[in-house]
C-alpha cells in the first residue's frame, strides 16, 4: 500500500488519533508499511479494531487503544499503554476531529464550537503534553504531526468557526517547533483533501460535486488517504525530514496555493 | 466624526490606544459586556490580552484551568463580541468596522506562550471566516498584529517574531490608533479580512 516500500520507520512507534477511518486510517497504514508500529487511537473499537486487525493481515504491527483525544486522562493513558507496550514513543499524529457543521457565525452557539475546540485545540494540547517527554527520550527521532486544514490560513465562508480552531493548531505547531527544537523534537501540520468515506457520502449526494472538486484541482483529482497523505506524514515522520519543522504541508492536489 | 465602541480595555495598551483614538477626534467609549456595544458606533475594537500578560511556560505545565484562561475564555469573548458587532453594524446604512487586535506571535508561533499564540491566530483567522461571511452586510473585518511587547507589557514577550531587523521605530499606540482610524475611514471599507502589522517593519510575510 505504499508507492516505495521501505523500513524507514522500523523499529519506531507511532500514535494516529482519529485512525478509525480516512484520513487518520490512511496515515496509520502508511506508517505501518514503513515498519512502524502502530496504536490506533480510535473513540469507538467498532472502528479502530478493524483497521489494527488490516494492519497486521498486511504483515504490520498495529493494536487499538480507544481513546477519547479530547479528554486529558484518556490521551495519557493510551501514550502510556503504548511506551508499555513498545517501549517508546516516536510519533504522535492527532488527526481525530469532530465538528465543521455549517453555519453562520453571527448565529453560532456552543454546539458549533464546543466539539471543533475541544478536538482541534485541546486534544492538540493534550497530545502535545502526553506526548512530549517520551518523544523527548527519543532524540532525534521525536515527531508530532497535527492535520489541519487550508481553511485554517484563509478562513471559511461556509463553517466560520472552523477556520480558527484549524488556524490554532498551526500556530500551537510554530510555537512548539521552537519550544521543542532543542530536544530535536519536529512538530509539522499536514492540511490534507482526500476521498475520506464522508467526502465519498457528500460525492454520493451531490452529483457533480467530485467533478468539480477535481477540476479546480490542478492535479485533477482528489487525494488518496494512504497514497497521498499517510506518505506525506511517513516522511515527516522519519530522517528525510529531519531538519524540517513549524511548517504546515498542504497535501490536496495543488487546491490552495496560499502558503 | 467616527464612533468607536472598545472591548479590552482593561489592558493599559488598549486603553492608551483608545485615548489616543480620542485625541485623534473619535468618538470612543467601552462597550457595555461581551454581549453588547450599548451604543451607536460606526466601527468596534477589540482585544482580548490579559491586563497583567500572558505567564511564559512550557506547554507541558499547562493546567485544564490555565487553558480555559488563555484559549477557551478569550475565544468565546471574542465570538460573542463579534457577534454583538455584528448586531450593531449589520442594519446600519453603509455597514460598519470590526478591528481586531493581536499579537504578531499569532503568525510566527511563540515557545513558552504557545497557547496564547494559538488563541491570537485563531482570532486573526476568525477575522477572515467573519470577513468572508459579512461583506454583503457592508461589514468588514480587519486584524492589526501589534509587536508582542505592546500586547504582553513587556518587551521580548514570546521571543523574537522574525529574525529581520526592524525597518521602523518602535510603534507606539498612537501609531496603532492611527492605523486603526485608517481602517475606519474609506481604505478599510474596499478592503477586508486583511492584517496589517504595525511592529516597526519586522514581520512582513506573505
Amino acid at each position: 500500500m505504499s508507492r516505495a516500500a521501505d523500513h524507514a520507520l522500523g523499529g519506531r512507534t507511532a500514535i494516529v488519533t482519529g485512525a478509525g477511518q480516512g484520513v487518520g486510517r490512511g496515515i496509520a497504514i502508511a506508517l505501518a508499511s514503513r515498519g512502524a508500529n502502530v496504536v490506533i487511537a480510535a473513540r469507538r473499537a467498532e472502528t479502530g479494531e478493524p483497521v489494527a486487525a488490516e494492519i497486521r493481515a498486511g504483515g504490520g504491527e498495529a493494536v487499538c487503544v480507544v481513546t477519547d483525544a479530547s479528554d486529558r486522562t484518556s490521551m495519557v493513558a493510551c501514550v502510556e499503554a503504548t511506551v508499555e507496550r513498545y517501549g517508546a514513543l516516536h510519533v504522535m499524529v492527532h488527526n481525530g476531529f469532530r465538528g465543521a457543521v455549517p453555519h453562520r457565525l453571527e448565529t453560532s452557539t456552543d454546539a458549533d464550537w464546543d466539539p471543533m475546540s475541544r478536538t482541534a485545540v485541546w486534544a492538540s494540547i493534550y497530545a502535545a503534553q502526553a506526548a512530549h517527554r517520551h518523544l523527548r527520550a527519543a532524540s532525534p527521532h521525536g515527531r508530532l504531526v497535527l492535520v489541519t486544514s487550508p481553511s485554517g490560513v484563509e478562513g471559511s465562508a461556509n463553517i466560520p468557526l472552523y477556520s480558527p480552531v484549524k488556524a490554532a493548531q498551526r500556530a500551537l505547531a510554530k510555537s512548539l517547533a521552537r519550544e521543542w527544537g532543542p530536544d530535536r523534537i519536529t512538530v509539522n501540520c499536514i492540511a490534507p483533501v482526500a476521498e475520506t468515506p464522508a467526502l465519498a457520502g457528500a460525492f454520493a449526494a451531490t452529483p457533480g460535486l467530485k467533478a468539480a472538486m477535481e477540476a479546480r484541482t490542478p492535479l485533477g483529482r482528489v487525494g488518496d488517504p494512504v497514497l497521498d497523505i499517510g506518505a506525506v506524514v511517513a516522511f515527516l515522520a522519519g530522517d528525510d525530514a529531519a531538519y524540517v519543522t513549524g511548517q504546515t504541508i498542504v497535501c490536496d492536489g495543488g487546491s490552495f496555493l496560499g502558503l | 466624526m467616527t464612533a468607536i465602541g472598545v472591548w479590552g480595555a482593561e489592558h493599559p495598551a488598549i486603553a492608551a490606544i483608545a485615548t489616543a483614538l480620542a485625541s485623534a477626534g473619535a468618538t470612543v467609549a467601552s462597550a457595555v459586556s461581551d454581549d453588547e456595544v450599548g451604543m451607536e458606533v460606526d466601527a468596534v475594537m477589540m482585544a482580548t490580552w490579559p491586563a497583567d500578560g500572558w505567564r511564559q511556560g512550557p506547554i507541558a505545565e499547562h493546567t485544564d484551568d490555565e487553558l480555559e484562561s488563555l484559549w477557551e475564555q478569550p475565544m468565546q469573548a471574542t465570538i460573542a463580541r463579534l457577534q454583538a458587532s455584528h448586531r450593531a453594524l449589520a442594519h446600519r446604512d453603509g455597514g460598519g468596522r470590526v478591528i481586531v487586535l493581536v499579537p504578531t506571535f499569532a503568525m510566527s508561533g511563540a515557545p513558552e506562550l504557545a497557547v496564547a499564540a494559538a488563541t491570537a491566530e485563531a482570532q486573526r483567522v476568525l477575522v477572515k471566516s467573519a470577513a468572508r461571511q459579512w461583506g454583503g452586510a457592508g461589514i468588514t473585518v480587519h486584524a492589526v498584529a501589534v509587536d508582542p511587547a505592546l500586547a504582553a507589557g513587556q518587551p521580548g514577550a514570546g521571543g523574537t517574531v522574525s529574525i529581520a531587523s526592524p525597518a521602523l521605530p518602535a510603534p507606539d499606540a498612537a501609531a496603532v490608533a492611527a492605523v486603526v482610524l485608517a481602517l475606519c475611514g474609506p481604505a478599510g471599507a474596499v478592503t477586508t479580512g486583511g492584517t496589517t502589522c504595525v511592529d516597526g517593519g519586522v514581520w512582513m510575510s506573505p
